[in-house]
């Protein structure tokens, strides 16, 4: 652990800061402006992460910090780009491009004249119509402890902003593309996204990363805000498919309101240092959460998914499924927490997380942490690490199935258990099949 | 079709099987019985190739090759088929996918083209009604939930499907109540031919009223020490297995 270089990271996005915010001035409200300066403060008072802290105690992000990033934006966004390689066979969805975290009109759908949902860029919104995102923005997530998170308040320009009006039922599903072009040298991305859901509304949004050019590496950092009112019912997908010169931060703060149903699907097949922090807070009672995720990881990957249910209020339900496949020399930590508050009885809460390491060199920290208050409440949580059965190898074998089919059949059918849990169909195929290829790399 | 000369075999240091000597011809159907411990489970290991046996001495040939120099994989494709006595559950594999992809390896073994889907589905539900199965249970995982009934048949369903020239039932009857065991062993005489050959595990002789033996060998200490017709799985039903022990102790 080099304290110094740690120190030049931090150094160089705080002497920065100044220039970068004294050249939006003319263009950014008020109330961004206090937004940045509370978050580079935030990270000022912040050390980086290092290995003594318990939140990061088995990801270690030396070679992330020890590299100089630019903030620049590209202007590829101009370009039209074949999107044909990140498109979803047989999804049909409105969908919206980002290339290094800069709306990107040419590239997406036209999006202006939606039933019951907005859905636009934040950058444009705060410039339109700041008060309609001025009760989220800044306002759900809490970044205070979070470094990567509050460098993102401080340098968040745009982001993708979905605003669905109560009693809506969006027509298809929302598709964030977040492309990546490094082409330019080491490139920081801060992407700020909102999504607010009114009362019994249905959406289903999928944000999809990928690296467009990866000849340099790229720092993703994105914090995303969502809030859920009553009784709606919403859907997410967060694919994470970049090249192994990517690192990716994502904070989802999520706040749920009475019975809703708000679901979180995490797969993750790229990336170098991932690390998801996802958070939920229930703040009305009846609802339901449900946080699935899938990651197969090779080579020297390390992906960290960290996930917090606060379960504030009674009666609330959430499930938590989270699946690991391991090769090479990769790392994958699992850290979930199941808060459950003194007020909040009648809580039932699931938590799983089993990994299978398919190489002696890989490696899996998997860390359920409970903490319950009340008295009444059912909590269930496991975790389980091992290598492919033998007993269903051989049972495999002796049906005249090769032991290598057999290995791509169990692992197959190991990561088809959180790609069955799946709403979307077309999703759950392209998965499959998506994992499917890589399973026969493995 | 099978030799079984002087085998033997051990697991962690103990010795199991001590010296079997057996021979089956097509169209036979070998009972082998024998008290718990005696070697019978891991008899039907050892020729489906489990890796936890290690056979230190002795041959088995099968239709002119060194059964124990193939793989399991490459065991089953020449068709020797063990029908477990514990089968895995494999969650996420449908039974119909699975069976459809042990089919398709024994065909590429073969140098034959993959079964056409149609094909495969009509002797599915043919076999299927011969077992009286639901259809529904093909697209259930593999042994997930099953009661011992289905698994059993289950098992029986595989091997209706692979065509075997030699099936190995390790206590098929283990765990069946009488209306399953009838069902079962209805379907495994509904597959006999003279081409085919089966060799019947089983600790209790009720089994071998429904599929009738040719020979009945009893198992003790890792070889075989009697051999006789049917009539011998009756004596051992009426006067259990110490008199088969005491025989050998006197002969020792």
């Amino acid at each position: 652990m080099n304290v110094e270089t740690s120190f030049d990271f931090k150094h160089k996005f705080i002497e920065d800061f100044t220039l970068f915010d004294s050249k939006r001035v003319n263009n950014s409200s008020e109330f961004v402006r206090n937004l940045r300066a509370n978050g580079i403060e935030q990270f000022k008072a912040l050390t980086a992460p290092n290995r003594k802290q318990e939140e990061w105690k088995y990801t270690k992000v030396t070679e992330i910090i020890n590299k100089e990033f630019f903030t620049y934006a590209s202007r590829l966004e101009q370009d039209k780009i074949d999107l044909s390689p990140f498109l979803i066979e047989g999804l049909e969805a409105h969908l919206i491009v980002f290339i290094n975290g800069r709306f990107s009109e040419r590239n997406s759908s036209d999006l202006s004249a939606l039933k019951g949902v907005q859905v636009g860029n934040l950058e444009n919104v705060l410039q339109n119509n700041s008060t309609s995102v001025e009760k989220v923005l800044g306002k759900v997530a809490d970044t205070e402890e979070k470094f990567f998170a509050a460098l993102n308040t401080a340098y968040f320009e745009d982001g993708l902003v979905i605003q669905v009006a109560d009693g809506a039922i969006v027509d298809k599903p929302i598709f964030c593309l977040c492309l990546s072009d490094a082409s330019q040298g080491n490139l920081m991305v801060n992407t700020r996204n909102l999504l607010v859901v009114g009362k019994n509304a249905q959406v289903k949004v999928i944000n999809a990363n990928y690296s467009l050019e990866d000849s340099a590496f790229v720092l993703n950092n994105q914090v995303s805000e969502v809030v859920i009112a009553a009784d709606a019912i919403v859907d997410t997908y967060k694919l994470q498919m970049e090249t192994d010169k990517s690192y990716h931060f994502d904070y989802t703060q999520i706040h749920q309101q009475q019975s809703s149903k708000f679901s979180c699907n995490t797969i993750t097949l790229g990336g170098k240092i991932v690390r998801n922090d996802l958070n939920y807070l229930l703040q009305g009672e009846h609802t339901e959460s449900f946080l699935n995720g899938l990651y197969l990881t090779e080579g020297q990957q390390l992906v960290d998914n960290h996930s917090l249910v606060d379960h504030a209020v009674p009666n609330c339900m959430s499930d938590e499924f989270y699946k690991g496949i391991m090769a090479g020399n990769s790392k994958a930590v699992f850290n979930g927490k199941i808060m459950v508050r003194p007020d909040a009885q009648k809580t039932n809460a699931f938590q799983s997380n089993k990994n299978i390491l398919v190489s002696d060199n890989a490696t899996i920290n998997t860390k359920p942490q409970l903490e319950i208050f009340a008295d009444d409440v059912r909590c269930t949580h496991g975790a389980t690490t091992g290598q492919l059965n033998d007993e269903a190898m051989f049972y495999m074998q002796a049906r005249g199935i090769s032991k290598e089919k057999a290995r791509k059949i169990l692992l197959q059918s190991f990561a088809g258990e959180v790609t069955e849990r799946l709403e979307l169909e077309v999703m759950r195929d392209y998965l499959n099949q998506v994992i499917e290829e890589r399973i026969n790399q493995l | 079709m099978l030799q079984i000369k002087n085998l033997f075999a051990k697991v962690e240091d103990k010795e199991i099987l001590r010296g079997i000597n057996l021979e089956v011809k097509p169209g036979e159907v070998h009972a082998i019985m024998g008290p718990n411990g005696s070697g019978k489970s891991t008899l039907a290991s050892v020729l489906a190739g489990k890796e936890d046996y290690e056979v230190t001495q002795g041959e088995v040939i099968f239709n002119g090759k060194e059964l124990l120099e193939l793989e399991p994989e490459d065991r089953a494709r020449e068709g020797v088929f063990l029908a477990f006595q514990y089968p895995i559950a494999i969650p996420g594999v449908t039974i119909s996918n699975f069976i459809k992809t042990a089919i398709n390896e024994k065909r590429k073994y073969l140098g034959e083209e993959d079964i056409k889907a149609v094909d495969f589905l009509k002797k599915i539900k043919e076999k299927m009604a011969l077992l009286e199965i639901d259809s529904k249970f093909l697209g259930r995982s593999l042994n997930e939930g099953f009661s011992g009934g289905e698994k059993k048949r289950n098992e029986i369903l595989q091997m209706a499907m692979l065509e075997p020239q030699l099936s190995i039932l390790d206590e098929t009857d283990s765990g069946l109540d009488i209306d399953a065991l009838k069902i079962v062993a209805n379907g495994v005489n509904k597959l006999k031919s003279d081409q085919n050959a089966t060799i019947v595990i089983t600790h209790y002789q009720r089994l071998l009223d429904y599929i009738v033996p040719d020979y009945v060998h009893v198992l003790y200490n890792g070889q075989i020490v009697k051999s006789g017709d049917k009539s011998l799985a009756l004596e051992l039903e009426a006067k259990g297995y110490d008199w088969v022990k005491e025989e050998v102790a006197s002969l020792a």
